[in-house]
């Protein structure tokens, strides 16, 4: 509740907000310790970084995206900056930490 | 046909949803055993989560000395995996003080292996990773695909480190060998130095990632001694050699982006020098390549949406052009021609009845790659190559013994049609084959 006062969305919505993203672009069975570049059922099997990306530019760096995610205009968010092990608990922790 | 047809619908349907069911409530239970720590046949919250704990860490402790809750909570604190994991548990099964075996799924909710096969690995820190930075480094690797992955694991670096034999397949290769019964001597030098430069932004804008990758490729042998087997192939002269000197760029382009579902596309860049260690020939090459992202159609990433059928395509547009400045004495073609090409790369992943319980655990997987590049002058050369390769476990070694032995059997299908008249490659190909081990 506190959050949601403070104007930043909590951790488990972001994530809420990813797995209907990911589902968007085709994945089910999303969960926070699904990998990026894994095979399914571990991960969602994304061929490299570059497809990766190219899901988040869509997603969340696109302004409808940056609306969605409470970030700022320049705040952009990369594959790279995901911490290891990459998976979609890590890109919610990561998104969290970078809101506006 | 109606009375052929149907019969086999029906009892491929009773097949598949057989094959689809659930863990057995005994092996459930037999599973939850292993982090019941009190063993009153119910989950505390304490023991959910060791059992998250197992799940998020990915299953890298042996469950037969579980970390103290102590360890878990102080984990608990700190890891957004593990805090997403029990998020994601309580709004399945709701808040509780206590889970009866029957609610929870050991498979789905902690990934918990077989009770008769514990994990080995030491036990995990509990704080989260830094990330992987953009930032640029040399490489020596056997070849141009065995450069790391960019912004992933580098799995060919890390298979290096797995043992000499695995260092031998991924890094390059100097060697040397003879033959004691006719004296053949063999010397060889092939592999690919380089050095890669990852970067965030880029030409292609802000928000687009990519890496730059000079390299420079070899590829050398030498036969000598009095057995040198000349005459036995055409392969076979007093040597063999190659120098490609490369710069590659590599960026993701958003576009089509918010189309259809599509989310992008990446431009792959190669410009080759390609010659030999004398310098002999001189052909200057620019390869072009074009693959599209969409997820909800399959492309660049799995599609999981049917329960039947998981895939994914990787449709690339390919282009080539070249000029033969000298011909050497390694090309095919002749000084002054020009060749290019012009035609699609396709990879299909396709893993059927994922869900199925023989299935889960090991899943198959057919990778099918093909390509055609349709010549566009009259000098080029034809290049085409299809290949599919499949491999299952019908059975794990170590899944217990049977009688005095515990055989691992796996199926194999490799099946090539390779036709490249510039590399003088040419293989047709079919083996379908089962190999085992115990």
């Amino acid at each position: 509740m506190t959050t949601f006062l403070n104007g930043t969305l909590p951790i488990q919505k972001i994530y809420d907000l990813l797995v209907e993203d990911f589902g968007s672009d085709g994945k089910a069975g999303v969960h926070p310790d699904t990998t990026f570049y894994d095979n399914p059922p571990t991960g969602m099997g994304y061929s490299g970084a570059l497809p990766m990306q190219a899901f988040l530019n869509t997603y969340v760096n696109s302004s409808n995206g940056k609306q969605r995610y409470n970030l700022g205009a320049d705040t952009n968010i990369f594959v790279g900056q995901v911490a290891s092990p990459k998976c979609v608990g890590n890109l919610a922790a990561l998104i969290f930490a970078k809101q506006q | 046909m109606r009375i052929t047809v149907f019969p086999c619908v029906l009892a491929f349907t009773i097949l598949a949803n057989a094959a689809l069911a659930d863990l057995t409530p005994q092996e459930n239970a037999a599973r939850l055993k292993q982090i019941d720590r009190n063993a009153d046949g119910v989950l505390e919250n304490d023991e959910v989560d060791l059992g998250l704990y197992y799940r998020a860490t990915g299953g890298k402790f042996d469950l037969k000395f579980p970390p103290s809750s102590a360890q878990v909570a102080a984990f608990a604190a700190t890891n957004a995996v593990f805090q997403l994991l029990r998020y994601e548990f309580v709004t399945d099964h709701g808040t509780k003080e206590e889970y009866a075996f029957s609610e929870v799924k050991a498979d789905i909710d902690f990934r918990l292996p077989k009770a008769e096969k514990p994990q080995t690995d030491s036990l995990p820190g509990g704080t989260i990773p830094s990330s992987d930075r953009p930032n640029g480094k040399f490489i020596l690797r056997q070849s141009l695909d065995k450069a790391p992955l960019l912004f992933d694991t580098d799995k060919s670096g890390s298979t290096m480190t797995q043992g000499a034999d695995k260092l031998a397949g991924e890094g390059a290769l100097f060697s040397y060998g003879q033959a004691f019964n006719n004296g053949a001597e063999e010397w060889l030098a092939q592999g690919l130095f380089g050095y890669e430069a990852d970067f965030e932004g880029g030409l292609f804008g802000k928000t687009s990632i990519g890496r730059w990758l000079f390299s420079l490729g070899f590829s050398r042998i030498d036969f000598g001694g009095s057995g040198t087997p000349k005459t036995s192939s055409p392969r076979f002269k007093n040597e063999d050699n190659l120098a490609t000197l490369g710069v590659t760029y590599e960026g993701l382009l958003n576009w089509p982006q918010g189309v259809w579902g599509f989310t992008g596309s990446s431009l792959r860049v190669n410009v080759l020098w390609k010659s030999d260690w004398d310098f002999q020939s001189q052909i200057p090459t620019a390869e072009v390549d074009w693959s599209f992202y969409n997820g909800r159609w399959g492309l660049g990433s799995f599609n999981t949406t049917c329960k039947y059928l998981w895939y994914r395509i990787d449709p690339t547009i390919h282009a080539d052009v070249g000029y033969v400045l000298e011909d050497g004495k390694w090309t095919k073609s002749k000084e002054g021609d020009t060749f290019a090409h012009v035609g699609p790369k396709i990879g299909l992943a396709l893993m059927p009845f994922p869900n199925a319980v023989i299935l889960k655990d090991n899943p198959i997987v057919l990778n099918v790659s093909f390509s055609e590049f349709i010549d566009l002058t009259k000098q080029s050369l034809e290049t085409r190559a299809f290949s599919a390769d499949l491999s299952w476990y019908i059975r794990k070694p170590g899944s217990g013994k049977i009688g005095p032995v515990d055989p691992g059997i796996a199926l194999t299908l490799a099946f090539r049609n390779y036709r490249n008249v510039e590399n003088q490659t040419d293989d047709n190909s079919l083996l379908l084959g089962i190999a085992m081990g115990f």
